[in-house]
């Protein structure tokens, strides 16, 4: 897939290849190494708020966070996350080497990584792994299309899976062959998708691979307890190659999703970490010393149906981006630390984005004239918007419907949707305005741009432009980081000034309670947290 | 021999009997008195009240019973030749003075760890930063409070690091956190003048330290507002209950969401009743395997959970106020089919029905003439006990999500909120308490109304 | 008596192959499938997660695959948990709903029993109008509103009480039952005292006063009987409404139980948990709806045979 081909080689292959000597901790990984002995004096235990019961375990099948957060530790992949800044860190491969143009990279594995049945991690579990993951059951196989072949694989077009790029040099190297360089194949090779797994277990076992009893993992803890519903227990892996690294002794994921409840837990000491927080009372928690804030990579705005009026027009589109207060949204009535903005992308991997249309109410009530609408010109048709049911969605709604009210003197419902109902509304573009959001995938602009192409499923808006086709097309192919930044810009004014079928609203933050014990835990923009890392003090 | 017959009692039919026992009964005419009153106002109050329930006032926030803060919207909007968007209530006038003081607010928020300083963060976009020197900010530094107003001012100036320990006395005995308000506001108050025609802006002056421009539009900020001036007499808003986090004010919420919540309750069980009515009728007075066909049925249904019944419902078809009305009567009428056929079986043998039959009156006359009178009363009791009943699955449905929707919060959604809301130190404590107490008058006044016209109806009670 | 159960018996399964149909075509109607999500799926994994799951072909078809998978027992994958069966998250969840249930509607039973046999034997005094008032807050209040309140009071304000979570049969248990519990108690109250009162006020029991029987035998052996006939004939409700509100329970205190399963298969469109919930409930409350039937059968001798 040609979007993941994109920026310089030279950036991600300087930082592949760490340290000399496999047994030093080296220089990234020493802040993770806590100083002292007061940490062997404290229970190695931890236990966070996963907010639900994961829909499985197995890590070719899942999709959303909750379930990556354990997969990851339950298993490696031959790259890992640096928990701080996400660069590509060694995993089951100890070191990789790319060819010159990108093509091939060649991984290679370490000696001493081990299942937790004590049998060694080869290479010829990747490969028969990465062949069971590609496969159409699998939500995210769009992820191994950089590889040759790969696509057509999936597609059936080729049936013989020797002929894919992937190729076995011995049982501790593994090579990929790509179709097309592609600098960001490392941060793929990290996601679960890309996970080994004991393929004869789960031919044997069937669903039921995934059972505390019958799941083999290579990551740095095991599956000791999974009671539905009630709770998760992780124990270290005593045949984990770094085991002397991790610290922590125990996990529990608890599977809470009344955030009032998991608060009380929180305060009882119950609870370590919450990732996700009752939000109406926000006053409240940022008062709470072990409240944080960080921004993530993620986008909060209202989609237009542009197929429909009257949002057909733009000038009414625009009028209604320019009656809209973010800053009121974000400082008074959210006070989250949400970053209003009047962009789609958030500022990621140098990208700078554009400044949107600003908030100005005299210039939006003269565009919905001009447009024909107002007092005794055209009424509107009844309007809408459709948010998913939550607290949040529908404080935001509420609040901004009042503020069109106020500022065009526009009457707009607002109706909250069972999400099924609701994601049908918008794939079916039965609605006016609908809330919607986006979280980025990977690290780079790309992410957020490419979903409006026109045919794009993501879309969901009715609207196409031949000219942003265009530009995406060209920004694919484009790969001076610079150049790269300039299109997109010009795309994201396409999308937030000139067109605008999307409104934006803020940025997304990642809000949470951590207790004050808890340390080699990161910020980071994607939320990833690996517990390997962490321990108590 | 004729005897005199003295103090012949007039004939009273059943109903005339239960209600002038009811007058005796004291708890049901406390119930009575509830469930009227209250509805009463629902009805009647928000035609007087002005604001609707749906007006934000997003600065202002959640604020207790009492608050009172001058009469302005969020975004007071003048443009010359138009008309004036502000508070409904001054539309009338013709000079309107705002004062104002433009300011603007940052929040800043330090947390220590283990002694050192740990973060120091500028809310707004979560901006983390590794060094604060407070002599380079512009404006004021206060501690903030914990209702988010401006505390104590912090006159001296100091320096954050990050890792190095704070100042002495900065954070208070063993907190960890402390949250700062910068706070930059013009010294001069602004006089902002507008007049008006008709609620037609015709001229709009802005003085400020005698300097007086005219102007052709103006946006006024409902936050940055000191004091509102209608015609010479200053005008604010009081919020008899307080407001929620949006700034709405809670006493016309709880009386539409009243409005809301009655209405559904009375409607749908009304629809349970008229179809409940109608098939128990119909399986009791024809008996035999009619009735045993029916009441399988209505075994079938009682069968499928109500929850997943009206879950299902929900999920079908377009959340409308109609389709409440019709789901939630749609669960309680088997309920009143039972009833009301187990009333028609045991009356059927009786004697006036025989007489009925015997006088040739056709099947459909004796159902709804002469079986019905006797069935009103459970009924009536019926409909006062469920009326409850339905106000409470409307809000077991808001909480799971699939609430009416597009209208004003009912009842039940606002206690809702009140519980999510309600802090550990009782925060926002009038968010839930006035909900939840209306809702409890209206309840209590149907229980106790109902338990009095059950009484009533019953020939065996000695009061 | 055996002919009427027998009759009645006969019906449950008809009843419940009805219900089966209905709910399998109804639930498809629903908008949105279970496999949708905010992220468009790559083209042809929806058809093969499709097919994995049984879910190719005309609805008809799948309505007899799936017939012929019931009769052996087997009730069909879970589309949203899918390490496991519907089988294996029923009999994992089932338990401590039953047990939440029981504790439940145990405690409201006793509590609610005594304080209306209390405020009927001193009816219209002050003990009698407090408790009925409780009782009426008791019914007035959704669930969602106690639950929070007694948490914060008996967890976080006294402490002697844990906050969530089920272990079996401990302390854990005390908080979810009495919330889940307080609104039968509450009905409970008010059907005893006024069972009570009105057997009390019955010749039999005039005749045994003259008869010079003490007051404790009249109440616990001619009145109670009687008495307790409104209490039971709520009892079929009662465990009915008891399904529902237990979601809301179960979700405050995070108990593993089958009540959340309901509510959320629906919302999943979790086809097969969807049918699977169903089938139990349906049975669970058509055969307690009978045991009640049968209960107040052998407690008024004027019911038996009145089909």
């Amino acid at each position: 897939m040609a979007w993941l081909c994109l920026f310089n080689t030279a950036d991600v292959m300087a930082e592949g290849v760490p340290g000399n000597v496999p047994n030093s901790v080296p220089g990234w990984k020493a802040a993770y190494v806590p100083e002292g002995e007061v940490w062997k004096y404290t229970e190695q235990h931890f236990t966070f708020n996963n907010g639900t019961d994961p829909e499985t375990l197995d890590p070719h099948l899942m999709t959303g966070l909750p379930e990556m957060r354990l997969a990851e530790a339950l298993f490696e992949g031959l790259v890992t996350y640096d928990p701080s800044d996400l660069t590509p860190r060694p995993g089951v491969a100890e070191s990789w080497d790319v060819s010159d143009g990108g093509l091939i990279y060649t991984f290679h594995l370490r000696e001493d990584a081990k299942w937790s049945d004590g049998k060694a991690v080869t290479a010829h579990d990747f490969l028969s792994s990465w062949k069971r993951s590609l496969n159409p059951v699998n939500r995210y196989i769009n992820l191994f299309f950089p590889i040759a072949g790969a696509e057509n694989y999936s597609e059936s077009k080729l049936t013989d899976f020797n002929e894919v790029g992937i190729r076995v040099k011995d049982s501790h190297t593994i090579e990929v062959v790509l179709h097309a360089p592609c600098p960001y194949f490392l941060d793929l090779v990290a996601f679960p998708t890309y996970y080994p797994v004991r393929v004869e277990l789960i031919e044997k076992f069937n669903e039921k691979w995934t059972r505390p009893e019958n799941i083999v993992g290579n990551g740095p803890f095991v599956l000791k307890e999974w009671s539905p519903r009630e709770q998760i227990v992780f124990e270290k892996n005593p045949h984990y190659w770094d085991r002397d690294f991790v610290k922590l002794e125990t996990v529990t994921v608890l599977p809470i999703s009344d955030l009032n409840t998991a608060y009380k837990l929180f305060q009882d000491d119950k609870l370590h970490w919450m990732p996700a927080l009752p939000v109406a009372r926000i006053e409240e928690l940022k008062r709470n010393p072990d409240y944080y804030v960080y921004p993530m990579l993620g986008t909060y705005f209202y989609r237009f149906n542009v197929t429909k009026l009257p949002f057909d027009d733009v000038r009414v589109r625009k009028a209604f981006c320019l009656a809209t207060d973010r800053v009121e949204i974000c400082n008074e009535l959210l006070k989250g630390g949400e970053q209003p903005s009047s962009h789609f992308c958030p500022p990621v991997a140098g990208y700078k984005p554009v400044e949107g249309l600003k908030h100005d109410i005299v210039a939006a009530r003269n565009l919905l004239a001009a447009a024909g609408y107002g007092k005794d010109k055209k009424a509107l048709p009844k309007l809408e918007i459709i948010y998913n049911t939550s607290e949040g969605h529908k404080m935001i709604a509420e609040a901004i419907s009042q503020q069109w009210k106020q500022n065009l003197g526009i009457d707009m419902g607002t109706r909250n949707m069972e999400w099924k109902v609701y994601l049908d509304n918008q794939n079916n573009l039965d609605y006016s305005i609908s809330r919607s959001s986006w979280i980025g995938d990977y690290a780079d602009p790309f992410t957020f741009f490419s979903i409006f192409r026109t045919d794009d499923g993501n879309n969901r808006t009715g609207w196409t432009c031949r000219e942003y086709d265009e530009l995406l097309d060209s920004v694919s192919v484009t790969l001076d980081r610079k150049e790269r930044n300039k299109i997109f810009n010009e795309l994201e004014r396409l999308l937030v000034e000139q067109e605008c079928p999307v409104l934006p609203i803020y940025d997304y933050v990642n809000k949470g309670l951590i207790k004050e014990s808890v340390l080699g835990w990161e910020a980071n923009i994607r939320d990833v947290h690996p517990l390997k890392y962490i321990w108590r003090e | 021999m004729q005897t005199e017959i003295k103090h012949v009692h007039k004939s009273y039919s059943p109903t005339r009997l239960a209600f002038m026992r009811l007058l005796r009964h004291h708890l049901a005419l406390f119930g009575l008195f509830l469930v009227v009153a209250v509805s009463l106002a629902v009805v009647i109050v928000p035609f007087f009240y002005g604001d609707s329930p749906k007006l934000t006032r997003v600065w202002l926030g959640a604020r207790s019973p009492g608050f009172t803060h001058p009469d302005c919207l969020s975004k007071n909007i003048f443009i010359i030749g138009e008309e004036v968007e502000t508070s409904p209530s001054l539309s009338d006038t013709e000079k309107l003075i705002y004062q104002t003081k433009n300011f603007s607010r940052q929040e800043i928020r330090i947390t220590t760890r283990r002694g050192k300083v740990n973060t120091i963060m500028l809310t707004d976009g979560a901006r983390h930063i590794e060094e604060l020197d407070t002599s380079t900010l512009k404006g004021d530094l206060f501690r903030s409070n914990d209702d988010g107003t401006a505390g104590v001012r912090l006159e001296q100036a100091f320096v954050l690091k990050k890792n190095a320990a704070p100042p002495r006395g900065l954070f208070e005995k063993g907190s960890r956190v402390l949250m700062m308000l910068l706070i930059k506001a013009d010294d001069e108050v602004t006089q902002n003048i507008v007049t008006l025609n008709n609620s037609i802006v015709t001229s709009i002056t802005v003085e400020q330290s005698n300097n007086k421009i005219s102007s052709e539009d103006l946006i006024i900020k409902g936050r940055d507002v000191i004091s509102v001036i209608s015609d010479g007499e200053e005008r604010s808003v009081t919020h008899l209950l307080g407001t929620d986090k949006l700034g709405r004010d809670l006493f016309i919420r709880i009386l539409y969401g009243g409005r809301i919540s009655l209405l559904v309750g009375i409607v749908a069980t009304l629809v349970s009743i008229v179809i409940g009515l109608s098939y128990g009728a119909v399986s009791g007075y024809f008996g035999g395997m009619v009735d045993s066909v029916m009441m399988r049925a209505v075994d079938v249904l009682y069968g499928l959970p109500f929850i997943f019944l009206v879950i299902l419902l929900m999920v079908l078809f377009d959340r409308s106020l109609i389709l409440f009305f019709v789901a939630l009567g749609l669960v309680q009428w088997l309920t009143v089919a039972r009833i009301v056929r187990g009333q028609i079986l045991s009356l059927r043998e009786s004697e006036f029905v025989e007489a009925a039959k015997m006088s040739g009156a056709s099947a459909r006359k004796i159902i709804f003439s002469h079986l019905r009178p006797h069935t009103i009363g459970p009924v009536i009791v019926y409909t006062t006990l469920t009326i409850p009943l339905i106000i409470l699955e409307e809000s077991f449905l808001a909480y799971i999500g699939l609430g009416i929707t597009n209208t004003s919060d009912s009842l039940g959604s606002l206690v809702e909120q009140g519980v999510r809301m309600l802090g550990d130190a009782g925060e926002n404590w009038w968010l839930l308490l006035c909900p939840a107490l209306t809702m409890i008058f209206i309840l209590f006044g149907m229980n106790c109304l109902g338990d009095g016209l059950r009484d009533s109806f019953d020939p065996k009670r000695a009061l | 008596m055996f002919r009427y159960l027998l009759r009645r018996l006969v019906f449950v399964p008809i009843i419940l192959f009805i219900l089966i149909t209905i709910t399998f075509f109804l639930v498809r109607m629903a908008p949105g499938g279970p496999f949708s999500s905010d992220r468009e799926l790559p083209p042809g994994v929806e058809e093969a997660l499709t097919k994995r799951y049984n879910l190719d072909g005309s609805v008809s078809s799948q309505y007899g695959r799936y017939l012929v998978r019931l009769v052996q027992g087997d009730l069909g994958p879970s589309l949203k948990q899918k390490d496991y069966s519907v089988n294996e998250i029923i009999a994992n969840h089932l338990p401590p709903s039953i047990l939440l249930g029981i504790t439940a509607l145990l405690i409201s039973l006793c509590a609610g029993v005594i304080a209306g046999l209390v405020s009927a034997l001193k009816s219209n005094s002050w003990l009698d109008y407090s408790t009925m008032a409780l009782a009426v807050i008791g019914i007035s209040l959704p669930v969602f509103v106690f639950g929070p309140l007694l948490q914060t009071l008996f967890s976080r304000v006294f402490h002697i009480l844990p906050v969530s979570g089920y272990r079996g049969i401990s302390l854990h248990l005390i908080l979810p039952a009495v919330t889940l519990g307080l609104p039968f108690a509450a009905r409970f109250a008010r059907l005893t005292r006024a069972g009570m009162l009105e057997i009390l006020s019955e010749d039999f029991i005039t005749t045994a006063r003259s008869k010079g029987l003490t007051e404790r035998t009249i109440v616990l052996r001619h009145a109670l009987k009687g008495a307790l006939l409104p209490v039971v004939s709520f009892l079929g409700p009662a465990i009915a409404s008891i399904t529902t509100g237990s979601l809301v329970v179960e979700k405050i205190f995070n108990i593993p139980g089958l009540g959340r399963e309901f509510v959320e298969s629906a919302l999943n469109r979790d086809y097969f948990m969807i049918m699977g919930t169903v089938i139990l409930y349906g049975t669970l409350i058509i055969i307690c709806n009978l045991a009640v039937d049968i209960v107040y059968g052998f407690l008024d001798p004027r019911v038996g045979n009145a089909d």
